[in-house]
């Protein structure tokens, strides 16, 4: 259990125990204060037992092997809260969070959040960066909140009621999920496995053997020296949450893929990175730009500066860059990442502006 | 009947004319488009996302078609990952995912072996 907590807290254990190297890691001595209290809280839950004289269980640990059943089974939120609800009646000399949400307080610490983005219900823009504060879209002039259908007033002006935004980006940090990758010294092992494999010439195995990865080592030398910077692929493409009730949602969620990873590993469930979740209702289409943003922001922050990761297969410190390599989409989701338009007679095919001219000129004579 | 363009150059449907529509292709298949390329066509492009605001005028009646964009027709926007420093240098910019295209073009191939009927392609209008 203890394993875990360090793992999600690495940075501040490092700089406790391991004194001698402070060198090593510059940025652990900037762990905030509330930071340390939230990690000495997490440490103690991890080691307070679950009842007096139970040495199985910590009360953290029970919490964790309860939520890993539930995510396997599915069980919905509240079921999770019901079980809470008993188990904490039944045996109340055991320490047992009465509600679900307790409970998530607890884990949440674990790290590996995202965060909330208001964005304006036309798509105009991210109340993101300098515009955080904006009560008002810059472009078309909406409401940030939520307004409601009948009287067109936001909701929560006049009766008590929450106030709620119209549209919420769900935007996955993206340096601490590939920090992750790292932590686990398998995984960071076959990060750097695709430079280390036997190539044959005219052998396609892994996307490394493809002549748009080598042509992007050519060109960008700095970044290839190092196999452990990480190449991703971005995929998209639309789909209705709600099944079969309504037709007519388009929910878009972006994925990552890492390419560092073997074959066999990198087209898996469990190795995809979901970075942000485009709200509905409608597909964001030519729109979709001011949704990546957040993205594109973190992207060239990592490519510029990097940032510090710790490598447990090797044991150090390293610099961590990742690029974009390239999307995959269906044919629609092409024109909307590209700006290629897909519709009319130049839909398909690649057309250089010369040769427009040319099929121009013919339709005139 | 442009598609003969991609065969090698001295293929011999390139020069059988009457199986086709009456021509001997003699041209190249089209030059590939590069990132440089496109940022040039792409970079004047200025197009604003989201929704016009409302107007609230009254009276007098306004034209509410599209605006006319400047620049080449065929791109709607500088995409985003223009931003990124590399972008530009990379051969492939965007994959088409396989699963659909892959059953469409099965599909097209199986129909037209087993010459069934109006989904072959093997039709009056392949051959025009």
């Amino acid at each position: 259990m203890c394993g875990i907590v360090n793992d999600a807290f690495r940075n501040f254990v490092n700089n406790q125990n391991v004194d001698n190297h402070e060198n090593m890691r510059p940025e652990s001595s900037q762990m905030m204060p509330d930071e340390i209290a939230q990690y000495m809280k997490f440490m103690h839950d991890g080691q307070e037992s679950l009842y007096e004289g139970c040495d199985k269980y910590s009360k953290l640990s029970f919490l964790l092997k309860l939520y890993h059943i539930k995510c396997l089974c599915r069980m919905t939120n509240k079921a999770l809260s019901m079980i809470l609800e008993l188990l904490a009646d039944a045996f109340d000399y055991a320490k047992i969070s009465s509600s679900f949400y307790e409970a998530k307080k607890i884990i949440n610490n674990l790290g590996l959040h995202y965060t909330k983005i208001d964005g304006c219900p036309n798509d105009c823009m991210l109340y993101y960066g300098e515009d955080k504060d904006k009560e008002f879209c810059m472009k078309c002039n909406e409401s940030r909140l939520k307004k409601t259908k009948k009287s067109n007033s936001i909701i929560g002006a006049t009766k008590k009621q929450k106030k709620t935004p119209a549209k919420v980006l769900r935007y996955f940090p993206l340096k601490p999920r590939l920090q992750q990758m790292f932590m686990s010294s398998k995984i960071a092992e076959h990060m750097q496995c695709h430079a280390s494999r036997s190539t044959h010439e005219g052998i396609l195995r892994h996307p490394s053997d493809f002549e748009a990865w080598k042509n992007f080592d050519l060109m960008n030398p700095q970044f290839a020296s190092d196999p452990r910077n990480v190449r991703l692929g971005l995929a998209t493409d639309g789909f209705n949450p709600f099944g079969d009730l309504s037709t007519c949602h388009s929910t878009w969620p972006i994925v990552l893929i890492p390419y560092n990873l073997p074959p066999w590993m990198c087209m898996k469930q469990s190795s995809f990175i979901l970075s942000m979740i485009i709200p509905g209702k409608r597909a964001p289409g030519n729109d979709i730009d001011v949704y990546l943003r957040p993205l594109i922001e973190e992207l060239k922050e990592l490519w510029n500066t990097g940032v510090e990761t710790f490598d447990s297969h090797k044991k150090e410190v390293f610099h961590m860059h990742a690029a974009i390599l390239w999307t995959i989409s269906d044919f629609p989701g092409l024109g909307t990442l590209s700006g290629w338009n897909i519709l009319g007679w130049l839909a398909l095919g690649v057309i250089l502006t010369q040769l427009l001219r040319r099929f121009r000129v013919n339709f005139v004579s | 009947m442009n598609h003969r363009r991609w065969l090698n150059v001295g293929h011999k449907f390139r020069l059988c004319h009457n199986r086709f529509d009456g021509s001997v292709e003699t041209r190249n298949p089209p030059l590939r488009i590069s990132g440089t390329n496109v940022l040039q066509q792409v970079q004047n492009l200025n197009i604003v996302f989201g929704k016009e605001a409302k107007v609230e005028e009254r009276g007098k009646r306004q034209w509410k078609g599209h605006h006319p964009i400047d620049g080449p027709l065929q791109w709607r926007k500088n995409s985003i990952f223009f931003k990124l420093p590399y972008w530009v240098n990379n051969l492939l910019h965007h994959n088409l995912d396989v699963m659909h295209i892959e059953k469409n073009v099965c599909d097209n191939v199986v129909y037209t072996l087993l010459n069934q009927g109006k989904k072959s392609k093997d039709n009056l209008k392949a051959q025009k």
